[in-house]
């Protein structure tokens, strides 16, 4: 009985660290400790006031006034505890990536335009002082630029990328640096396979999507971007390959329907519709021609002079 | 034209005949797109060629004479009447428009509603989207659904309207015609989904339009051309935006066909705080989600998550998406909506 | 009547004094005034209402976004309905060769014409833009059932008024010279209209082939009307109208509204036109039969159209029936179904409910059963769409009808009451040639021999 006490009471612990655990919302280390490269001025408040307003307001509400809207779990008041113990790497990671119904920012707000919301939430927090980056330090370029080339290999399928720095006097390959690949679509960027990082040489190699539609000649435009903003600043590199489906693309009004235009009907309804109605209408016609003859065989009748007896 | 080409030209007068052949036949390509309009210069008149000298732009004015204008004095007009109804109609090439909706994520939030109402002049009971509150059956959970016009590939309400005032488009777009629409209703009648909305009085804005015409008129009284122009462009109808509302004639979702055309989704989607919608192009399998800008392969995303279509029975072939309410991220606050006999009243 | 004849050689006594008869009721009398003041009146009012509706849109109607046909389109329906029964009479009953429906083809084309000719007007009250009415014959789309009903409404509407004035041209010509106390525009309009008719065999000939070509082209013209009317429902997928029997079911309930409104016509003829001798008890004995007819072949077509869908209870059909059988239509679906239809038929069933007064009532019952028959296959049906009706005021889940539609609905019918009145003044109502050539061959084999006209 006594075992079955304890056994109760320690489930009961698993379940609620269990639960703790959930709401407790972990941040890599490396990713927690990012500052702003730059101190927060009153324009980057106002700015982020806007983007807040135009982004976040819907859940969180207005900082301060604990208006959110109650969901579960609660969105909160960003003017509360909960977000000021945050650090501001902590806060840029959450807003960037999203969790459950708190929706990844990551595509829809630059870094800088995070950092702005997080300069805007920090005047809610009174006993903030902000900590600058000390030195943004592009830890992975020796003073160069970053170079990017995109080419297909048309016998392995793959788009094959090579990543360099380039200098006045050398030009040296990248490694070990981590790379995104996108297509470009309409609304925005589709990516393509994983991330994958550059070998010594500076080369990574990613699958060509054989199955996306490109134009007729399966072109599409390929954006090669570095993960690594710290390291490389916003680095992106674009070239239109024939890497995908060659896709012709077909009107959705090309064939006679019901619902088409009267140029789209379908034939049978169109020879029915006229048939009927010349069909109709000339015996209708033809009808009034008969009249007619009434009229003129009493006229003839008239001028020829047969009396007729009255009725 | 290019320099070579005017090398052939023996003289000045044939090049100027020459390049106002080949704008006649931009123009036809264009079909008569009247875009610009200087300070100095009646609207209406168009742009010939985008070279011309550093700072200066030709132009062909409204009495067809050859014109150089400062580019600082151009003012770009929106197109005109004629113009949005052609292009309106026609559609966007290429194009297949899809919209995924995420049953999982909403919650109810109406920012879908509230943005579209107020892109297209509607009060708060007139409807594009609506978000309903379904429940399948009695020992199923309840859940929230935007419903937008599902723009049918099959579309019922189409094939009834006797005047082609609601039409479907090379893109997929069941567009309405309120210039054209006579009021008869069947449209309403044959939808299933009951997409459509009417205008039963004089809609939303009408007075503010109103003070708009009376404006124009007295700004052409006194020949403030320009101005004129330029309030009758704000008050043109764009087919596209159904905007101005007309009294008397049907309005429905148009998937912002104004916005498609700028590269931007559709007013309800962007305005989704909770990541529900994705819009895109099925052509280029491809959807965006509105809140995350987050694009994904659309085949997939239906695979993945089984996705549906609304009353997949009546073989209207919609080009709106459902995926399953499957993990919602927010519980209804009732149990249940049902009544008692188990079916929505 | 009855295409053999091309030879009129009636006997002249009995000619007399069946023109005498007729032509009595014609012309403008004091009641006439009377009661076209009256229509007027009341026209005028109803015209005012729909001014309102011109003024201020559709918003002053009890529609709304998910009931948006009414009371308005329901009325449509009614009217296509009743003025079906000129075919009925004239063309159906007529080829087959009965007699009796002489005298009372007439009224059926009245009545045809009547209300063929306001069903249009009906359905432009409806829409919201009628300025733009000229719209379905700049851009019609052949593929909408509204422009085959238009087109097709158009077409029966014509042959109609053909149909009533080909078989007066020999009364007109019968008429102008008897007609001593009638204004000189009435004699004008005789002269004119009778086409120089001199009863010559050659004029019959032509008469009757025209005759035979109309009542055959009716036919197919009055199936479609109505079927095609009935396709504005059923073209739909809605729960109540989704239904492959609605172009049978509409035909077989406008034969019944069409042939009470006959009766009830009749009836009144009969005793303000002093007509007893034309409209006999056996006239109406027989409309009585006719009328138990074409309520059995309309009850079989509901008994189909309700037991079916209620058989299998899918969701909205289920939703729909439960509203018609004991939910909120359900005081409207049974009156007119009971009292409408049921009832009168079975009483019609027995020869003395076969009386004139009786019958009359009966076919008031009826007609009044057929309007609301109308309103009750419109309305219910668009209150149940297949998606739940949210987040709207309540005024758009359930409609109820607005005074201005109420009159604006009665205006219509004011219209086609002056359409009625004013051909059942100006002409004669009954067949004059028919019924003395009727008579003489009733009377003596002679009169033939009386007279002989020549020959062409």
């Amino acid at each position: 009985m006594k075992n079955a006490y304890i056994l109760a009471i320690l489930f009961a612990f698993a379940v609620l660290s269990v639960q703790a655990q959930k709401s407790n919302w972990e941040v890599p280390a490396d990713k927690a400790e990012r500052l702003s490269p730059a101190t927060f001025t009153p324009e980057n408040v106002k700015s982020g006031e806007t983007i807040y307003n135009a982004n976040c307001v819907s859940c969180h509400g207005n900082p301060g006034q604990k208006n959110f809207v109650p969901l579960n779990p609660e969105p909160g008041d960003p003017a509360d505890a909960k977000f000021s113990m945050n650090l501001d790497g902590e806060l840029l990671y959450k807003i960037q990536e999203g969790r459950g119904a708190m929706p990844s920012f990551k595509a829809t707000l630059s870094t800088s335009q995070v950092w702005d919301v997080i300069a805007f939430i920090r005047t809610f927090h009174k006993d903030y002082a902000q900590e600058v980056a000390a030195e943004v330090i592009r830890s992975g370029l020796s003073g160069g630029k970053v170079a990017i080339q995109l080419v297909y290999n048309e016998a392995k399928h793959t788009i094959d990328a090579l990543v360099t720095e380039v200098k006045p006097e050398e030009v040296k390959a990248i490694s070990g640096a981590d790379v995104k690949l996108f297509a470009k679509r309409y609304f925005g960027e589709a990516a393509i396979d994983e991330v994958k990082a550059t070998n010594n040489d500076g080369k990574v190699s990613f699958s060509a999507p054989s199955d996306l539609p490109g134009d007729t000649a399966g072109n599409i435009e390929l954006i090669l971007k570095l993960v690594d903003e710290e390291a490389f600043g916003e680095v992106a590199q674009s070239a239109v390959l024939p890497v995908g489906k060659p896709t012709i693309t077909h009107s959705l009004i090309e064939k006679r329907a019901m619902w088409g235009t009267v140029q789209k009907a379908p034939l049978w309804i169109l020879f029915m519709y006229s048939g009927g109605v010349l069909a109709a209408w000339s015996v209708i016609f033809f009808i009034f021609f008969q009249l007619r003859q009434i009229y003129m065989a009493g006229k003839k009748d008239e001028e020829t002079g047969v009396v007729r007896e009255e009725i | 034209m290019s320099e070579d080409q005017k090398k052939k030209f023996t003289s000045d007068e044939e090049y100027q005949k020459a390049t106002r052949r080949d704008f006649m036949k931009k123009l036809g390509i264009i079909g008569g797109a009247a875009v610009a309009g200087s300070a100095a210069l009646v609207a209406g008149m168009k742009f010939e060629d985008k070279k011309g000298k550093d700072g200066y732009i030709r132009a062909v004015n409204d009495d067809n004479e050859l014109i150089t204008v400062p580019k600082s004095e151009i003012k770009y007009l929106k197109p005109d009447f004629t113009e949005l109804q052609r292009r309106g109609r026609e559609g966007l090439k290429g194009r297949k428009w899809v919209m995924v909706i995420n049953l999982a994520k909403c919650r109810n939030a109406r920012k879908c509603v509230e943005a579209c109402q107020s892109a297209h002049h509607l009060r708060p009971y007139e409807y594009h989207i609506n978000t309903l509150k379904m429940q399948d059956g009695k020992e199923t959970a309840p859940y929230y659904m935007p419903k937008p016009c599902q723009h049918c590939d099959n579309p019922p309400c189409t094939a009834v309207c006797p005047v082609n005032a609601t039409f479907k488009r090379q893109d997929g777009i069941v567009l309405i015609d309120n210039e054209r629409c006579i009021g008869c209703r069947f449209c309403i009648a044959a939808c299933p989904y009951s997409a459509r909305m009417f205008h039963w009085e004089q809609p939303k804005n009408h007075e503010e339009y109103m003070h708009h015409e009376e404006e124009y008129e007295e700004l052409m009284h006194h020949g403030k051309i320009n101005e004129a122009a330029e309030l009758k462009a704000k008050i043109d109808y764009d087919i596209e935006l159904n905007v101005p509302q007309k009294k008397g004639t049907i309005s429905k979702c148009l998937f912002s066909a104004d916005r498609l055309r700028e590269g931007k989704m559709p007013y309800c989607v962007s305005a989704c705080p909770n990541g529900v919608f994705y819009f895109g192009d099925e052509n280029e399998d491809a959807v965006t989600n509105g809140t995350t800008k987050e694009t994904v392969r659309l085949s997939k995303l239906l695979r993945d998550n089984a996705g549906y279509r609304l009353l997949p029975e009546l073989g209207t072939q919609p080009r709106v998406y459902y995926l399953p309410p499957k993990n919602r991220l927010f519980d209804f606050p009732e149990e249940s909506i049902l009544p008692e006999d188990g079916h929505h009243s | 009547m009855s295409a053999s004849v091309d030879h009129f050689s009636p006997d002249k006594n009995k000619l007399n004094k069946i023109a005498e008869d007729i032509l009595k009721p014609v012309g403008f009398s004091k009641s006439f005034m009377l009661w076209m003041g009256f229509l007027t009146m009341v026209f005028l009012i109803c015209g005012y209402a729909y001014g309102i509706q011109l003024e201020k849109g559709l918003i002053v109607t009890g529609m709304r976004d998910f009931v948006s046909w009414g009371m308005y389109i329901a009325n449509f329906v009614f009217f296509v309905a009743v003025s079906l029964v000129g075919m009925l009479i004239s063309a159906v009953l007529g080829l087959i060769g009965y007699k009796w429906i002489k005298p009372i083809a007439r009224i059926a084309e009245i009545v045809a014409v009547g209300f063929a000719m306001v069903a249009g007007l009906v359905i432009v009250v409806d829409m919201g833009r009628p300025d733009r009415v000229h719209h379905v014959f700049l851009y019609g789309r052949v593929q909408s059932p509204i422009l085959w009903d238009v087109t097709v409404i158009t077409t029966y509407m014509t042959i109609s008024i053909l149909l009533y004035f080909l078989p007066l041209i020999p009364d007109l010509a019968i008429a102008k010279g008897r007609m001593n106390n009638a204004p000189k525009w009435l004699v004008n309009l005789y002269e004119i209209l009778s086409l120089k008719w001199n009863h010559s065999s050659k004029q019959f000939k032509i008469l009757m082939k025209s005759m035979r070509i109309l009542l055959i082209l009716v036919v197919p013209t009055a199936f479609g009307i109505h079927t095609v009317t009935s396709w504005l429902f059923a073209a739909t997928s809605r729960s109540g109208w989704d239904s492959t029997i609605f172009g049978p079911y509409f035909l077989t309930g406008a034969f019944v509204a069409g042939t009470a409104a006959v009766v009830i016509l009749m009836f009144f003829y009969r005793n303000s036109f002093k007509l007893e001798k034309y409209l006999t008890d056996d006239h109406f004995d027989k409309m009585g039969k006719l009328l138990v007819l074409t309520a059995l072949v309309y009850l079989y077509f509901n008994i189909n159209e309700y037991l079916v869908p209620a058989l299998k209870m899918k969701r909205v059909d289920a939703l729909h029936l439960h509203a018609l059988f004991a939910g909120h239509h359900a005081f409207l679906f049974w009156a007119t179904q009971l009292g409408g239809l049921i009832i009168p038929m079975i009483l019609m069933m027995f020869k003395p409910f076969r009386k004139p007064g009786v019958l009359t009532f009966l076919a008031v019952c009826v007609l009044i059963g057929a309007w609301f028959k109308r309103y009750i296959i419109v309305i219910p049906t668009m209150e149940h769409p297949n998606l739940p009706i949210q987040g709207v005021p309540e005024a758009f889940m359930v409609y109820s009808p607005t005074v201005i539609e109420v009159a604006v609905t009665l205006m219509t019918f004011v219209m086609s009451l002056m359409i009625i009145t004013i051909l059942s003044k100006v002409f004669p109502i009954i067949p004059i040639w028919e019924m003395a050539e009727e008579a003489s061959h009733e009377g003596d084999a002679e009169a033939s021999k009386t007279e002989s006209l020549p020959a062409e």
